[in-house]
C-alpha cells in the first residue's frame, strides 16, 4: 500500500486524524511505529496503528497505546516550575513562566561562562538513553550552553555506544544492523532481498525493547517465513523457545569466551567465508592462534554450555547462508564487552554476513540529523573541548564518544577535581532511578554538594528532579511536536519518518523547541533559525502565540533534508523515507562506498577489518580479542564466594516499561505491578522462597527489593532482577525521593569497574546472595 | 446481518504476549481499568523435553475475548465485522478477525495449532 500525501484528515464528527511516526517521549527507542493520532477538542481520544507503515503495518507497542492515560495523566507536569535551591528534595516547587525561565537561565548560563564563575565546563548535560534527547542533548550541551561536558551517567557506557565505538574502530562503518528488510520498500519480498537462515540473537530481547530502532517483531515475522534463532543468553528467551531454535545459556559475562570458542571451531573445520577471511580481514593469522587458545572443553568450562552445544553452533554460523545477527545490551554492559563486540563482528565476517543480503546491513558513522548532531562540537574552542572530563585519560572512549567518561564525571563532582561542576541541565534522565548510573546514592551526594543550579527537562516530577532540580521545563510528548525519526540516530539510517503534532497540552515544549528558544538567545549564530529577540509571552499567564517558533522547528527539519533534495513538508507527504527506494546497494566496502576517500575497503586504518586492532595497540589494549573472567565472580573472588553465591543479572526489558519511565500509567502498571526477581526453582527451593514473596538481593555495594517470579528459563544460581523501578504512588520528598532506593539494583553495580578502554560495567552480572523479607518495607 | 457470526482467530505459536490487544481494546471501548475486551493468558514456560533446542520448551500465549469483545464484535454487536484496533495493533500480527466462515478457511492455510473463538 501506498501512502496518501493527507497526512491529517478530519472527519465529520469532529475529529481529527494525524498520521505520524513514533519517538518520544513516552521513553522509547526510535522505531518509528507508523500511527494514526485520533485526537477531539484538544484532547487525545486514542493511538491506531497505519497499515501503510512498511515495516509496522499498522502493529503498536503497548506502552503507546497507552499514551492517552499519560498524556493527560493529572500528576504530568505541563507548565514551567521553580523552586528555590535550599528546598530542593522538598515538594515546593511553583509554576513560572517560559519568559521567566528563558531570563533566569540564560542568565545563569552566562554568569557560568565567565571564567572566573567557573566557565563553560562548569556546566555539564546530563542525557538519558535511546529517546529524541539522543540527538538534542549533544546540541544542547555544545551549541547551546557551549560546555564540552556531555554526559550519560552509565558507568562504562555501557549501553549501545560501546558497540557503535568497536564498530567505528574495527569495522570503519556505523551500527552494523540485523537485515530484516526494513530499508527495502518491497519488505521482506523485494527482490533484493534473501531471508536470513538463521539469526544470533545475542545479549538482546528486541521485541520489548525495540533496540535503537529495530522493530523487534521483524523477528517474529522472520520466523513466521522460516528463519530460525540461535539465542545467546543466560535466560531461554520466549524467541529461544521455539521449535527447532537454539538457547545457549552461557553464565552471564562469559559471552566472550563463547565467541572465541565458536570462532576456534569455526578455524579447526575450516567452515568459514575465506573470501572474506583473505581479502577483508587485517590479522587472520594472528587471530587463528589466539581463538586455539580457547579449545571448546574450556570453553565449555567457563561458560557452562555443553561441547554439543558450542559445536552445533560453530556448524551452523560457519556453513548456513545467510545468518543475521542481532546483538545486544550484553556486550556493553561486560567489562570484557569490547573484546566480545569485536569478536562478533570477526564472527560476522566470518560468516559472509557483513553487508549482505539477510545479513547485517552497514550505514556511515554518522549522517542526516546524527552527522548534525555531531557537528555541534565546532562552536567550542579546541581550547574548551580540551577540557572535557575523562578525554585525556580515556582515548579509547573519548574518540568514539564526544561526551565525558561517565565514571570520571562522579569522580569530578566528589573531588571538585580537575575542576567544579557548577551548574547541571538534565535533559530527559532519571538516573537516581536505578537506570544507568553506577552507585546512584553517591551521585545523589555529589550532585548536591557540586551542583549550584540545576535545570530539569522532563514531563513527570522524578525522584531525580525533585532530588536536585531548581528549574523545571515540561516536555512535549511525540504527538505533541514536530520531528523526524531515524534509526540509530543516524548511524545506520535503516528509515526516516516523520513525527507530525497533534495536540498541545499545557505548555509543553519538545526538545529541538527548548533547544531553539535557548540557543537563539546564547548562541543566535549556530541557531539561526528563531529570532533571538522572540519570547514565549506568557509572563503574564497570556497564551503563547507559537507561530514563530513553529516556523522555526519546520525551517530547522526542512535544513536537515535539503541533502536528499526535500523539505519537511515533502518528508510528511511521502510518509516515509527508505534507502532501499534511493539507491541503497549492498557490499558498499567492494564499491568505494563505505570510505570518505572513495577506494574499495572498510573505514578503518587498514581499509580492512581489524582482527588486529591498530587503534586498541595504541590505547594500551591488547589489539586482538580476549576473554577476561569477570571481577566479582565467585572464580575470581572464592573468598567472597561463600557469602555471595549467586549471580544476578539485570537489565532486562517488559512491555510494560522503559526503564523508569510508565510506572505511573495505570494499565501499564498492572501488567507489572512491583519490582520483580526471577529465581530459577532449585535455587528458590534451596533459599525457602515461594512465588510472590518479597526478596532483597544484596553484595558487598548495597541492597535492593523485589518481589520473586519463580522462573526455570534461568540455570541455577542466576538470578535476573528488574531495572528502573520507583514508586510514583508513594512520598516523593527526601529521604523517601518516591522509593527510589528500595529496589535499586544499581546499588549493587560497583563504580569504575571498567574495561581498560573506558567502556563496560557489570550491571548483566555481579555476585551476591538474597533473603526473604516480609514486604518492600518491613524485614 | 443481524445473524452473522464473527470469529477470533489466533496463530498462537507466534502470539507473542505483547499486551498492545489489552491495552487497545480498553481504549477503543473505553473500559475502567479491571475490565477487559482482551486478556492474555500465559502457559509456562516449561520444560517438556531434553537438551538445549526450542523443542524442549512449551511457552505461549493466548489473547482470550471477553463477553464483553463479544458483544461488540460477535453477531448483533455495533462493532461487527469491523476490524478491532486490538487486532490492527498486535505486534506479532498473529490475532485474526472475520466472519466465523472466514476465519474456518483461514484456519486451514495453516500448518500448525491455532485457536478459533466463536464470538
Amino acid at each position: 500500500m501506498a501512502y496518501s500525501k493527507e497526512w491529517r484528515t478530519e472527519m465529520p464528527d469532529g475529529t481529527i486524524v494525524t498520521r505520524s511516526n513514533t519517538w518520544s517521549p513516552p521513553g522509547s527507542h526510535p522505531v518509528g511505529y507508523g500511527v494514526k493520532v485520533v485526537t477531539k477538542d484538544g484532547k487525545l481520544i486514542r493511538i491506531e496503528g497505519d497499515d501503510n507503515n512498511p515495516i509496522t503495518t499498522g502493529r503498536v507497542n503497548a506502552l503507546n497505546l497507552a499514551l492517552r492515560e499519560y498524556t493527560h495523566h493529572p500528576d504530568r507536569i505541563i507548565y514551567p516550575m521553580k523552586r528555590a535551591v535550599e528546598d530542593r528534595g522538598k515538594d515546593k516547587w511553583e509554576r513560572t513562566s517560559w519568559d521567566e525561565c528563558l531570563e533566569t537561565i540564560v542568565e545563569k548560563v552566562r554568569y557560568y561562562w565567565d571564567p572566573a564563575n567557573g566557565g563553560p565546563e562548569s556546566i555539564v548535560c546530563f542525557g538519558g538513553t535511546g529517546r529524541e534527547a539522543c540527538i538534542y542533548y549533544y546540541a544542547l550541551t555544545f551549541s547551546v550552553l557551549k560546555s564540552p561536558n556531555c554526559c550519560y551517567t552509565q558507568s562504562g557506557w555501557s549501553c549501545y555506544g560501546p558497540r557503535c565505538s568497536i564498530a567505528d574502530y574495527v569495522l570503519g562503518a556505523g551500527y552494523p544492523e540485523l537485515d530484516y528488510a526494513g530499508h527495502l520498500p518491497g519488505s521482506y519480498d523485494d527482490p533484493r532481498y534473501t531471508l536470513s537462515k538463521w539469526v544470533v540473537v545475542w545479549g538482546k530481547e528486541p521485541l520489548p525493547s525495540n533496540g535503537d530502532g529495530f522493530f523487534g517483531h521483524c523477528l517474529v515475522d522472520m520466523m513466521k517465513r522460516g528463519t530460525h534463532i540461535i539465542s545467546v543468553d543466560p535466560r531461554v528467551t520466549w524467541v529461544g523457545a521455539h521449535d527447532g531454535n537454539i538457547n545457549v545459556q552461557v553464565r552471564p559475562q562469559t559471552d566472550t569466551a563463547f565467541a572465541l570458542g565458536v570462532m576456534n571451531l569455526m578455524f579447526q573445520n575450516d567452515e568459514y567465508d575465506h573470501e572474506m577471511a583473505e581479502n577483508w580481514i587485517f590479522g587472520i593469522d594472528e587471530l587463528k592462534e589466539r581463538a586455539a587458545e580457547y579449545p571448546v572443553e574450556k570453553v565449555s568450562e567457563i561458560t557452562t554450555v555443553s561441547v554439543e552445544t558450542i559445536e552445533k553452533v560453530a556448524h551452523i554460523i560457519g556453513t548456513e547462508r545467510p545468518i543475521g545477527w542481532a546483538w545486544g545490551l550484553a556486550f556493553d554492559q561486560n567489562k570484557n564487552g569490547v573484546q566480545l563486540s569485536q569478536a562478533m563482528i570477526l564472527l560476522a565476517a566470518l560468516a559472509g554476513s557483513i553487508d549482505s543480503p539477510g545479513g547485517l546491513t552497514l550505514g556511515p558513522p554518522s549522517a542526516l540529523l546524527g552527522k548534525w548532531r555531531m557537528e555541534q562540537r565546532g562552536a567550542m574552542d579546541d581550547e574548551v573541548w580540551q577540557k572535557r572530563i575523562g578525554a585525556a585519560q580515556w582515548p579509547g572512549l573519548s574518540t568514539g564518544m564526544a561526551t565525558t567518561q561517565p565514571d570520571e564525571t562522579l569522580n569530578t563532582m566528589e573531588t571538585k577535581q580537575p575542576y567544579q561542576l557548577r551548574m547541571a541541565w538534565f535533559n530527559s534522565s532519571n538516573f537516581l532511578a536505578p537506570t544507568c548510573s553506577a552507585q546512584p546514592k553517591r551521585w545523589h551526594k555529589a550532585l548536591l554538594e557540586s551542583i549550584e543550579f540545576c535545570v530539569i527537562q522532563d514531563l513527570w516530577m522524578t525522584p531525580t528532579a525533585m532530588a536536585v532540580g531548581d528549574y523545571f521545563l515540561p516536555m512535549a510528548t511525540w504527538a505533541e511536536h514536530d520531528g523526524i525519526v531515524l534509526t540509530h540516530y543516524g548511524r545506520n539510517t535503516v528509515f526516516m519518518g516523520p513525527m507530525n503534532k497533534a495536540l498541545q497540552v499545557g505548555e509543553c515544549m519538545s526538545d529541538i523547541e527548548i533547544c531553539l528558544m535557548f540557543g537563539s538567545k546564547l548562541n543566535p549564530s549556530w541557531w539561526p533559525w528563531l529570532d533571538p529577540e522572540w519570547m514565549p509571552g506568557d509572563k503574564d499567564g497570556a497564551a503563547i502565540d507559537r507561530t514563530e517558533l513553529d516556523k522555526a522547528v519546520d525551517k530547522f527539519f526542512s535544513d536537515q533534508l535539503a541533502e536528499l533534495n526535500m523539505d519537511f513538508n515533502d518528508l510528511r507527504e511521502e510518509g516515509l523515507y527508505q534507502p532501499g527506494a534511493h539507491g541503497f546497494e549492498y557490499k558498499k566496502y567492494e564499491k568505494g562506498l563505505l570510505r570518505f576517500d572513495g577506494e574499495p575497503g572498510f573505514n578503518t586504518i587498514t581499509g580492512q577489518i581489524e582482527a588486529n586492532s591498530i587503534l586498541y595497540a595504541s590505547w594500551g589494549e591488547d589489539p586482538l580479542p580476549y576473554y577476561e573472567e569477570p571481577n566479582y565472580s565467585q572464580v575470581s573472588r572464592p573468598q567472597d564466594a561463600e557469602a555471595y553465591p549467586l549471580i544476578s543479572t539485570s537489565g532486562s526489558r517488559r512491555y510494560s516499561s522503559f526503564h523508569s519511565e510508565h510506572r505511573q500509567v495505570p494499565s501499564l502498571r498492572q501488567i507489572d505491578p512491583w519490582a520483580w526477581v526471577q529465581i530459577p526453582p532449585e535455587t528458590a527451593k534451596e533459599y525457602g522462597i515461594t512465588e510472590g514473596d518479597w526478596v532483597e538481593v544484596y553484595n558487598m555495594f548495597g541492597e535492593a527489593r523485589f518481589k520473586a517470579e519463580i522462573t526455570p528459563v534461568l540455570k541455577p544460581g542466576i538470578i535476573n532482577c528488574a531495572h528502573g523501578w520507583w514508586y510514583p504512588e508513594q512520598d516523593g520528598e527526601e529521604p523517601n525521593l518516591f522509593g527510589v532506593w528500595k529496589s535499586n539494583f544499581n546499588s549493587l553495580v560497583p563504580h569504575q569497574n571498567i574495561g581498560k578502554l573506558g567502556f563496560g560495567a557489570p550491571y548483566k552480572g555481579v555476585m551476591c546472595n538474597m533473603k526473604r523479607v516480609r514486604s518492600l518495607d518491613e524485614d | 446481518m443481524a445473524d452473522t457470526q464473527y470469529g477470533l482467530l489466533v496463530d498462537y505459536t507466534y502470539f507473542s504476549g505483547n499486551h498492545a490487544a489489552e491495552i487497545a481494546c480498553k481504549e477503543e471501548l473505553g473500559l475502567p481499568l479491571e475490565q477487559f475486551g482482551i486478556k492474555e493468558v500465559q502457559v509456562g514456560p516449561f520444560r517438556k523435553g531434553e537438551g538445549d533446542t526450542g523443542d524442549a520448551w512449551e511457552w505461549f500465549y493466548i489473547p482470550c475475548p471477553t463477553s464483553i469483545f463479544s458483544e461488540h464484535w460477535g453477531a448483533g454487536g455495533d462493532k461487527a465485522g469491523q476490524r478491532p484496533v486490538a487486532v490492527q495493533v498486535e505486534e506479532s500480527a498473529s490475532m485474526y478477525y472475520g466472519t466465523l466462515d472466514e476465519m474456518f478457511a483461514k484456519m486451514q492455510e495453516f500448518d500448525r495449532p491455532t485457536v478459533l473463538f466463536r464470538l
